[in-house]
């Protein structure tokens, strides 16, 4: 009960500061690196909620992303929707797009299939982005595509991204904890007891795969209506790998993992751009070393910390009681 | 009601089912014995789907289900334990009925009838991890029974347990059986168990069967008495 109330006190407490942030002087940049937070932790939580908790080793989630973000773009430069319907749309379109051709066959695959097929089907897209030039910019990319409405600034866009960031996770955390949730966890503890319970793993999959692509197409929506651009070089290896860090440094299998994991890695990243041609050797040093000390990720150093506070906590009071 | 027919079942050279035939009548407790290793779990994998026959049929309420899935042979009425306790062991003893109850079922409440039949409110919330061997066994039935099956199958429930535990646990079973109109078939290891709880049995050996009849008809028949009790033994020697 004591630790469930440091967390949701916390948790109030980093919520108002983001809420307040902006009145609080944040420049233009640091609002910036709040916006990309929000972004890749709901593009991390829902590659986490198909990995750690659903057991679908999934490598093509950028993929989802990009196709949620070009079809945002080319919705609202070539056709003008406005940007309320985009993110649903892209959202709608990737889930369909995504579920149909590439869940329906690799859910029939297990394990390391699964990952390769995801990993090719995501490897696809820039060649056919390439081949579609006249709509989707080719290498070059989309650029100016609208904003949220006109005239939106920094702040608008990181009040949109943050509401859309807490809606994402609602919706993470009613699935980790309804029944699509239970029996994830009752075919990892017995596999065989569940499906003899009636419970059918390739449909409670798809669910997950459909609404995590739906979710990350969205996110896709929201990054690019937020910062203006989308280029092939998201599907490049580099915001690919960066991503599977922050679920791996932050815990797999865990709610707030990747959120956390995100936040380091954004933030790192950022930072780190003062150590130029080094920055990517850093992250992976420190990823590396706190992987080494606490596989788990930071979730792992954050019950260790919390266990030896209470130890402290325990031998200050035990000689008074 | 339930009809095995010809089921035979190989894992490469192995044999471990060969032309298997037996029927099962509605609201009957049907024994199945034999030493280790005639293929009576085998069977039972076969019946819930997670093993596909080598050749034969199975067929349920007039369905042949001999190529359904464990899930669909589920939400068609029959539920099943397992030998090893296999309740889920990082959810609590309410959830594990959960399980049963909305995706065998479709029907959330059959958990919370079911908690209150078998007496488990008191761990109600308790992590199925905590439970010692005869709770978790319960759960395990539980689960199952959430499942709003007609015809449950037990595979050697009460090993284990203590004399105290086996006669509870048989009441149970004759409950859900008499109360709730539920068929059962139980595999079980202690002869004089079952000959005591069932009317008919299967007797398998090395995945033939070797005897199928009343109950009562057991211990006097001479194959049982040399395969199932030890060979060497005369014909009464049943103990």
């Amino acid at each position: 009960m004591k630790n469930l109330n440091w967390k949701s006190l916390l948790s109030i407490v980093v919520i108002a500061f983001i809420l307040l942030y902006p009145w609080l002087g944040a420049s233009s940049y640091n609002k910036h690196l709040f916006i990309l937070f929000f972004i890749w932790s709901i593009v991390a939580a829902n590659w986490n909620l198909m990995m750690g908790y659903a057991g679908i080793n999934s490598l093509g989630n950028i993929g989802f992303m990009a196709i949620g973000g070009y079809t945002a773009g080319i919705l609202a430069k070539s056709f003008g929707v406005p940007a309320f319907l985009t993110v649903p749309l892209a959202g709608l379109v990737t889930s369909v797009i995504v579920t149909v051709a590439l869940g329906l066959p690799a859910l029939r695959l297990s394990g390391i299939y699964i990952a390769l097929l995801t990993l090719i089907f995501a490897d696809s897209l820039p060649s056919v982005l390439t081949q579609t030039r006249d709509i989707t910019g080719g290498a070059m990319g989309l650029h100016e595509i609208p904003p949220f409405y006109p005239g939106m600034d920094k702040t608008g866009a990181y009040y949109i991204c943050f509401v859309f960031f807490l809606i994402v996770l609602w919706i993470i955390y009613r699935v980790i904890h309804s029944s699509t949730g239970m029996a994830f966890i009752a075919l990892r503890d017995s596999e065989n007891f569940a499906y003899c319970l009636g419970v059918n793993k390739f449909k409670e999959r798809l669910k997950v795969f459909a609404l995590s692509s739906l979710l990350t197409g969205a996110a896709g929506a929201v990054y690019v209506h937020a910062l203006g651009d989308i280029s092939p070089t998201t599907l490049g290896i580099e915001p690919f790998l960066l991503t599977i860090a922050m679920i791996e440094l932050g815990g797999v299998g865990t709610f707030l993992g990747p959120i956390l994991g995100a936040f380091v890695i954004v933030f790192g990243n950022e930072f780190l751009r003062l150590a130029g041609t080094l920055r990517l050797t850093l992250l992976g040093a420190l990823i590396c070393t706190i992987i080494l000390f606490y596989p788990g990720g930071v979730i792992q150093f954050i019950t260790a910390l919390e266990h030896r506070v209470e130890a402290l906590l325990k031998r200050k009071t035990s000689p008074a009681a | 009601m339930f009809a095995v027919q010809d089921i035979s079942k190989s894992f490469g050279k192995l044999v471990a089912l060969s032309n298997v035939s037996f029927e099962v009548e509605e609201k009957e407790i049907f024994g199945i014995a034999g030493p280790n290793g005639a293929g009576k779990s085998t069977l039972f994998n076969v019946i819930s789907g997670i093993y596909a026959p080598t050749s034969g049929k199975i067929f349920f309420e007039g369905k042949d289900i001999t190529n359904a899935k464990p899930d669909q042979i589920c939400r068609l009425g029959i539920a099943r334990t397992f030998q090893i306790p296999t309740a889920f062991h990082t959810l609590s003893v309410y959830d594990n009925l959960r399980v049963g109850a909305i995706f065998g079922a479709r029907r959330p409440q059959s958990a919370d009838e079911v908690l209150e039949l078998l007496g488990l409110q008191e761990v109600r919330n308790r992590p199925a991890r905590n439970l010692d061997l005869y709770t978790t066994k319960l759960v395990m039935l539980g689960a199952a029974l959430a499942t709003d099956c007609k015809l449950l199958m037990l595979d050697e429930p009460m090993a284990g347990l203590s004399m105290v535990e086996i006669q509870n646990f048989l009441e149970i079973v004759q409950r859900i059986n008499q109360e709730k109109g539920i068929t059962i078939i139980i595999i079980e290891h202690l002869l004089d168990v079952l000959i005591s709880l069932t009317k008919r049995m299967l007797i398998l050996s090395d995945g033939q069967v070797l005897y199928l009849g009343a109950s009562s008809g057991v211990a006097e028949d001479r194959r049982v008495v040399e395969v199932y009790l030890g060979g060497k033994g005369g014909s009464h020697a049943h103990r």
